[in-house]
């Protein structure tokens, strides 16, 4: 059971985002398509740069307790692939929601 | 340092490739999103490196941690700050920019725009409404 946290601890995160980002139509609920590509390409950069990271044996999967052990490439979890889209994601919308409050505050000056 | 020259490298090549197009966008808003990026990640990376979720060569890294986690981990925010503004604009194509950028001028132009009539006779789809507007003004 607590191999699944971390995984459930992302998903946790990703939905709380997915919701704001309904509840205000920001990213994915404004412009899918647009939302969708920029996500695929910034995780697929991610992945590279980890792949690199990997094979100069910089960092490696931890001793996993929290871990399911489902790999997507050698010292590659699957959990590290939700945590890309995670950071991707997470700065999609902190980044158009800035936007957002200051074209509304350049509109009401 | 291994690790400190794989981030400073990849971050170097992401700024060749995105500075063109950041440098047009409106600073303020990509400041703010890296500010809370650091300050989230110095939150997560400590979760995670705490808990032994990812763990580091330490003959490998420069050895600079913020508690548990690696100074060379804030990269990737860096990162992220760059390149995905700079993919959203670019999928965005000429009318479609991002509403940080687009937003400004369309809310600037719509005074001036009232103002000249000349512009309205430009704008195809505008001046419509316009021209209603126009009528209702002169008849009262």
């Amino acid at each position: 059971m607590t191999g699944w946290l971390y995984l459930i601890g992302l998903l946790f995160g990703l939905t709380g985002l997915a919701v704001l980002d309904w509840r205000y139509r920001v990213a994915l609920f404004a412009q899918p398509a647009r939302a969708l590509g920029t996500l695929g390409i910034g995780v697929a950069i991610f992945l590279v740069w980890d792949m690199v990271g990997v094979g100069l044996n910089i960092f490696y999967v931890g001793s996993a307790a929290y871990l399911t052990g489902l790999r997507v490439a050698p010292e590659v979890p699957v959990e590290e692939l939700l945590f890309l889209t995670l950071l991707c994601y997470q700065t999609l919308l902190l980044w158009l929601a800035f936007g957002r409050r200051r074209a509304h505050a350049l509109a009401s000056t | 340092m291994t690790y400190v020259v794989l981030s400073v490298a990849v971050l170097a090549l992401i700024a060749l490739i995105t500075l063109p197009t950041l440098r047009h966008l409106p600073a303020r808003p990509l400041v703010l999103t890296a500010l809370v990026l650091i300050a989230l990640t110095a939150v997560f990376d400590n979760v995670i490196v705490g808990l032994d979720i990812v763990a580091y060569d330490d003959a490998l890294t420069s050895g600079i941690r913020l508690w548990h986690a690696p100074i060379e981990d804030f990269a990737y925010a860096l990162g992220a700050v760059m390149l995905i503004p700079t993919v959203w604009t670019w999928l965005g194509g000429p009318r479609n920019a991002t509403p940080a950028h687009s937003a400004t001028p369309a809310h600037r132009a719509t005074p001036a725009h009232r103002a000249t009539p000349a512009h309205r006779a430009t704008r195809g789809h505008d001046s419509e409404p316009a021209t209603i507007g126009e009528s209702g003004e002169s008849a009262s």
